[in-house]
């Protein structure tokens, strides 16, 4: 990394995001802090085994560690009216810049924003907006929706929250 | 005459003990991203004696491209001191360790004293790479780790199916699929002792010829695939093989260097050097891409790039391609991502996709 915060680290990615996956810095479980990272692998479930040495110079062997990725979860919503149309803010964890999708019914949204202000530290964003032109139809007043938050980037969906407009 | 490409190995089989890990630890650690948990921690006990990497200086791996499964097993190189052996190669499974190989005890192929890299299956099966010292001299071999007791798969000095000999520099870390099919990379001579390497499957008891030197290419000429050492191979659940490869198009002409997929339907290019790739950005006279495959027949792959002094991963899916990430771009913690392109003596970071088309990648 060049002017990062951190030295090394192993991400996960796709042509339309990234995430952090580990670093160096981070801490393990044991409360031990990871120097460095030697090798890894990853499976079908977006889980990374990897290695690490608690020390600089390769020494001080940690051990193998599993690394599994975190479901989004929603913890708000709230639709807003504005000048051009409706827009759609789903609040949560574990949502991915420029990665999760925000679905109602099983409907995936469109024209989805993932704002700066609300980008996380590792790749992970706790707010998502929709200005789909669809959200008129598909949020009808006192129609109760669910709403759920999907990471294509490791293929997990969060529990659907209900939303009523 | 053969290609220096890049430098490999560590260096010994079998006999499988179980042993219990220490009490399955549940605490967690998190990124936002991601939850941390162990695996196997320094100091957890070994089935037969000792304890995990029990000194400062004691190395262990993740040893290979495919030693993760989805369920959850990895294939780990673990040095033990308090031991029994203390180079070993175990499968941990389930909270279990399962001594695959080591350098101390005698198989039935004879006392080890090469071990590389180990990848595994989804139903644990593991493919490894190993050798005996015969007459002052490493016989590599590939030993085939299931159910049962190992099987060897291939040994050097053993005649291949297109009548060459396995001999040379051995063979490159092997591929297992789910049908446990092997899959790997071989140097070998004719009996007028010309090169003649290449890549072969090994199904059910069979050994076949995937691709050679002087196969034709899809781009057209011949494949040469004359490399020290034996390169990495990657194989999915469909038989699609990817392998390194060079090619001359014309005797005259420069060697050009490429990733290619053998499937049922023959040969495919993924990308050769000096090409434009679909995005604009142009692969470096030269550089030789390595990759990795997934079940559906995806390949992330890093190259170097023309004009710029790094390079990238792109991702090869349906026939058409992408970048996932270059050098320069963002980096999720700050700062930008570099660097991919270590130069003609290092290799590339070796990229890893899985079946949701995931790339995951180390960043220096």
């Amino acid at each position: 990394m060049t002017n990062g915060s951190a030295s090394s680290g192993v991400f996960l990615a796709s042509p339309r995001a990234s995430i952090k996956v580990v670093a160096v810095g981070d801490q393990l479980p044991t409360g031990e802090t990871i120097r460095v990272i030697d090798t890894f692998a990853l499976n079908d479930l977006g889980q990374v085994a990897f290695f690490a040495y608690g020390k600089k110079n390769g020494t001080k062997p940690l051990g193998v560690y599993l690394a599994t990725p975190v479901p989004p979860r929603i913890t708000s919503i709230k639709l807003k009216q504005k000048a051009g149309g409706f827009q759609l803010r789903v609040n949560g964890t574990g949502m991915i810049t420029n990665d999760t999708v925000v679905e109602t019914n099983g409907i995936a949204l469109g024209a989805l924003d993932y704002p700066i202000d609300y980008r996380e530290d590792g790749g992970t964003i706790t707010r998502v907006v929709s200005r789909d032109p669809r959200l008129a139809q598909l949020l009808q007043p006192g129609q109760t929706v669910l709403v759920t938050a999907y990471n294509p980037l490791t293929n997990l969906r969060s529990a659907a929250a209900r939303f009523t407009r | 005459m053969r290609s220096l490409v890049v430098s490999r190995k560590l260096g010994a089989l079998a006999i499988i003990t179980t042993q219990i890990l220490s009490v399955p630890t549940l605490v967690v650690s998190q990124t936002r991203g991601f939850g941390i948990t162990p695996i196997v921690k320094r100091g957890d006990p070994v089935s037969d004696g000792g304890r995990f990497f029990d000194c400062a200086d004691c190395q262990g791996r993740v040893i290979g491209q495919h030693a993760f499964n989805n369920r959850g097993d990895v294939t780990i190189a673990a040095e033990v001191v308090s031991g029994l052996c203390f180079s070993n190669r175990f499968l941990i499974s389930g909270g279990e360790s399962i001594r695959l190989a080591d350098f101390c005890r005698t198989t039935e192929f004879g006392k080890l004293t090469f071990l590389g890299p180990v990848n595994i299956n989804d139903n644990g099966h593991a493919a490894i790479n190993a050798g005996v010292t015969i007459d002052n001299r490493i016989v590599e071999m590939i030993l085939l780790s299931g159910d049962r007791q190992p099987t060897k798969v291939v040994q050097e000095g053993e005649i291949s199916p297109i009548g060459t000999i396995f001999k040379g520099c051995g063979f490159g870390q092997p591929a297992i699929n789910n049908n446990g099919e092997v899959a790997f990379f071989a140097c070998g001579e004719t009996s007028e002792g010309r090169f003649s390497d290449g890549v072969y499957r090994y199904s059910a008891g069979d050994m076949s010829k995937v691709v050679v030197s002087e196969d034709p290419s899809p781009i057209g000429g011949t494949f040469a695939l004359n490399f020290v050492p034996a390169q990495p191979v990657q194989m999915n659940d469909r038989g699609d093989v990817l392998f390194r490869a060079g090619v001359f198009i014309d005797p005259a002409a420069k060697e050009r260097f490429g990733l290619f997929l053998a499937t049922n339907e023959g040969f495919r290019k993924v990308e050769i050097d000096g090409e434009r790739l679909p995005g604009g950005e142009q692969i470096k006279d030269g550089s030789f891409g390595i990759g990795d495959l997934n079940s559906k027949g995806d390949v992330a792959f890093v190259v170097g790039l023309a004009g710029q002094s790094d390079g990238g991963i792109f991702l090869y899916s349906g026939g058409s391609g992408g970048k996932v990430v270059m050098a320069g771009d963002p980096s999720p913690i700050g700062g930008t991502f570099s660097p991919f392109d270590r130069g003609e003596t290092e290799p590339f970071p070796l990229p890893h996709i899985n079946g949701n088309g995931a790339v995951a990648f180390k960043a220096l």
